[in-house]
């Protein structure tokens, strides 16, 4: 098991390296940050003196070069807008994402794996239609259309809700997190339901399929014939069983989550990682791109790691080392 | 019947609990606070890092300039009394007394020494203060409340330079930090309003300046909080999140006129929008043929080409249509009120025949083909208007096909002249027609850093002359002639760039306040008043 995780730790520093080059290459090829940056009715000199102070004027592979020396001493550059470490700023906004992103996940996993078990089981009943009826809708429907539609209801109309931003903080252990305090809770509810949305519609699919699956098999046939009770049937043999195409997506979807949250951000007006990279991206302020997406690179790298490392606990079948 | 009594004791000890949440609370209900919900948020709390409006806006809450601008962007007194000019190379200030900075320091000459001359050593800024007091050589204190600025050379626009530096306390130390700044440690400024805390991208907080020497705030306290997203702010507005919201966008304007929470207040902007043409060129890389071939020569060199696509082009329509009315056609480069506004100068009319034989009298009787480009994600409905304006030259015989593109890209393909006719607008921030016209139409010398926006490369020695005059004359009256007479050249006569319209800004507030709108598109918490 160690040796697995140390040859993935090393794979994924090429992965990031690999990551950053890609990135410099494509934003020097969409457009030039010096045009987008330096007011218009600059004087030639002006202009000069800051695409200099950028490094803008020099070679693409020096300015790589450059790059990459800071970047293994930590510093991966300052925005160019707004002249603070780039890594402070995303930083500065990771918790609000975070906090959002296992909030849904939280939802996600709470109310989908039930749903979607009980759908299994009583495939025909009322409750049953409804809730894939409501999954259907779940994740065809755009999540910025979704995101407004509640925003409308719940906050314009009924007046239930906050319309957008993040509620209270506090600190925890130095980090400002809004889920302790009532009025934090009441500003993450709607973000929160929106960005579960298409996960929410796709667990529970998932689960219902597996369960549908699981059910028919010999062991829990023989669990039923043995007398065990349901609920030990159900949470302990077929759950376990369902799990590991269900932890698989909620994996991969996790982390889009953090890295696109993007939309609900931009429409909860939530002070998030999202809404950095897509202003960032807008001005193109590389440093805070490149920063931005070797974060995220990293971030799919370690949890696609806890992901292998927990099928291995879910399943004695598979095993981590290697195969002869 | 099983009731159970609360004892005295429990009574009391309720009650005191009851007293004791009222009174915390209590000290929170007395204070009155303004949500302000805009479409923006500063990049820097440090007032002279970054010239971006959305910076300023941020600025002008907290900090004054020395000289200071009205709603239609004249300039009038505020931390200088007055201004004059000494001889060609020096300029004298008198300075408003009694005025205190929000840490109860008094302000005095040594403050305007200290922060002109921290402009050019602010690090790092894409967008610096720079340009602003390039020309100043030195500055005197003469004493507490008079100010010597010595020039380089003659500026006769020195006090529209002087609106846009920021004042701050003698006291800031010379190597305070941007990050220093963003925390709040030396937000200290003399405006009528205390700083309180930043949280970037949630809520900028400010407390009323009870001291402050102009219009005081209405509210203790006031909340920015930046929602960029057009329909969330409306959201957000009513559903009573916030109380006042600014750019809101044409589509938004019809829903909130018909709701009787909320009013509408307008005003027309800064900014121009408008077709520019590669005029200079004999090859264009967008425009041939209808066959496609290349033409010998390019038809928009020609002064006739260029105003029969401005005849072509039905201002009115465009503005009520595309823009729902939040626009106001244009003819020259400024609105009405601004310095240099000629009014002689009306909006071509929308005239297809006329057109159609300018075409024809050119040597184009069937027209040509181009493609005509433009950014979309940058202006108000910049994409509609471009699709409108194609089809409008379209009418015409030409063949058009139009590409929108985000202006990450269309802005420096466009700097790189890659296209030959594009949409383009133009903020007119200085409240005057000079720097707008000198930017856009000036022949280009990119190292007197004239004519930096003038990708079209349009250049009339005539109008460079005017444009030149202009800058070099104190006298108010003569400058404002030449650049009329300036205007008329560029636009009557030579059709250099088409003007399309003035955006118009909308602000929405709930019922029970209002505001009173500023062409600079600034959200000022001061002006936002209770309405009775």
């Amino acid at each position: 098991m160690a040796v697995f995780i140390i040859r993935r730790l090393l794979q994924s520093v090429v992965l990031v390296l690999v990551m950053s080059l890609l990135v410099f290459l494509g934003v020097y090829a969409i457009g030039n940050p010096a045009d987008i940056l330096i007011a218009p009715d600059a004087t030639e000199a002006e202009r000069a003196e800051v695409i200099h102070h950028f490094g803008l004027d020099q070679p693409l592979y020096a300015q790589y070069g450059k790059f990459l020396a800071n970047a293994v001493q930590g510093d991966l550059g300052r925005s160019f807008k707004f002249n603070e470490s780039a890594l402070k700023l995303i930083a500065e906004r990771i918790p609000a994402t975070l906090e959002l992103a296992f909030a849904s996940l939280f939802l996600t996993i709470f109310l989908g794996i039930p749903l979607g078990l009980y759908s299994g089981f009583k495939p025909n009943s009322i409750p049953s239609k409804l809730i894939m009826g409501f999954s259907a809708f779940g994740f065809s429907v755009p999540a910025f259309w979704l995101g407004l539609m509640m925003v409308m209801v719940f906050a314009v109309f009924l007046g239930w809700l906050p319309a957008s931003g993040r509620g209270q903080t506090v600190n925890l252990f130095g980090i400002p997190v809004s889920f302790l305090t009532w009025d934090g809770v009441r500003h993450m509810i709607l973000p929160a339901f929106n960005l579960a949305c298409f996960k929410l519609s796709l667990i529970i699919r998932l689960t219902r399929a597996g369960t549908q699956e699981v059910i028919r098999s010999d062991y829990v046939k023989y669990a039923k014939a043995k007398g065990l009770r349901p609920a030990r049937i159900i949470l302990v043999h077929v759950l376990k069983n369902t799990l590991i195409p269900i932890i698989t997506v909620l994996g991969m979807e996790f982390g889009r989550t953090i890295a696109f949250a993007t939309v609900t951000e931009t429409i909860f007006a939530w002070p998030g990682m999202g809404k950095l990279i897509i202003d960032s991206i807008s001005i193109l302020d590389r440093p805070v791109i490149v920063a931005y997406l070797m974060i995220i690179v990293v971030m799919f790298i370690f949890i696609n790691l806890i992901v292998d490392v927990i099928y291995s606990a879910l399943d004695p079948r598979v095993r981590l080392e290697e195969r002869r | 019947m099983k009731g159970k009594v609360p004892s005295k004791r429990q009574v009391v000890a309720l009650l005191a609990a009851f007293i004791a949440m009222v009174g915390m609370t209590g000290g929170v209900w007395a204070q009155s606070v303004l949500k302000v919900g805009n479409s923006t948020e500063p990049a820097s709390l440090d007032p002279q890092y970054s010239t971006t409006g959305a910076t300023q806006q941020a600025s002008q809450q907290i900090f004054e300039t020395i000289v200071g601008r009205d709603k239609n962007l004249r300039m009038v007194p505020s931390l200088a009394i007055s201004w004059k000019e000494v001889d060609p190379l020096t300029w004298e200030l008198k300075l408003r007394q009694g005025v205190k900075f929000h840490d109860g320091k008094d302000f005095g000459a040594a403050d305007i020494v200290y922060s002109i001359k921290r402009i050019p050593r602010v690090p790092d800024s894409p967008s610096s203060y720079k340009r602003n007091v390039a020309s100043i050589k030195d500055v005197v204190a003469v004493d507490n409340y008079t100010v010597h600025l010595l020039l380089k050379a003659p500026s006769p626009q020195l006090p529209l330079d002087l609106s846009f530096v920021y004042v701050l306390p003698s006291t800031t130390p010379v190597d305070a930090s941007i990050d220093d700044f963003n925390k709040g440690k030396y937000v200290i400024g003399t405006g009528p309003f205390k700083f309180v805390e930043w949280v970037r991208g949630d809520r900028l907080v400010l407390d009323k300046n009870p001291n402050y020497w102009g219009k005081k705030s209405s509210y203790d306290r006031v909340i920015f909080r930046p929602i960029t997203n057009d329909p969330s702010r409306v959201a957000a507005l009513l559903a009573g999140d916030v109380d006042i919201i600014d750019q809101v966008s044409p589509v938004d304007q019809d829903r909130l006129r018909k709701d009787f929470r909320v009013s509408l207040l307008s005003k027309p902007a800064a900014t121009m929008m408008y077709i520019h043409m590669d005029s200079n060129r004999d090859k264009s890389p967008f425009v041939a043929g209808k066959d496609g071939k290349p033409l010998d020569k390019n038809p928009l060199k020609d002064p006739k080409v260029r105003e029969a696509l401005s005849l072509a082009i039905n201002r009115e329509a465009l503005v009520e249509r595309v823009l729902n009315g939040a626009a106001e056609p244009a003819g020259q480069f400024v609105p009405e009120g601004m310095v240099g506004y000629a009014p002689d100068l009306l909006p071509d009319p929308y005239d297809v025949e006329k057109a159609k034989k300018l075409l024809a009298d050119a040597g184009y009787p069937n027209g040509f083909s181009i493609t005509l480009h433009s950014p979309n994600d940058r202006y108000l409905n910049d994409e509609q208007v471009a699709q409108t304006i194609g089809q409008f030259f379209a009418r015409i015989g030409l063949d058009v096909k139009v590409q929108a593109l985000p202006y990450s890209v269309f802005g420096t393909a466009a700097t790189k002249l890659e296209y030959s006719i594009f949409l383009m607008g133009f903020g007119n921030t200085t409240g005057d027609a000079a720097r707008g016209m000198t930017a856009v139409l000036a022949t280009f010398d990119a190292a007197a850093g004239l004519g930096a926006n003038n990708r079209g490369r349009y250049s009339n020695p005539e109008f460079d002359k005017l444009i030149k005059a202009a800058a070099s004359t104190s006298d108010d009256a003569k400058r404002e002639g030449y650049l009329q007479e300036a205007a008329r050249i560029a636009f009557a006569k030579d059709h250099a760039i088409l003007p399309l319209y003035f955006q118009t800004t909308t602000w929405a507030v709930r019922k029970g306040i209002t505001y009173e709108p500023r062409m600079d598109e600034y959200t000022l918490a001061n002006y936002v008043t209770p309405v009775k």
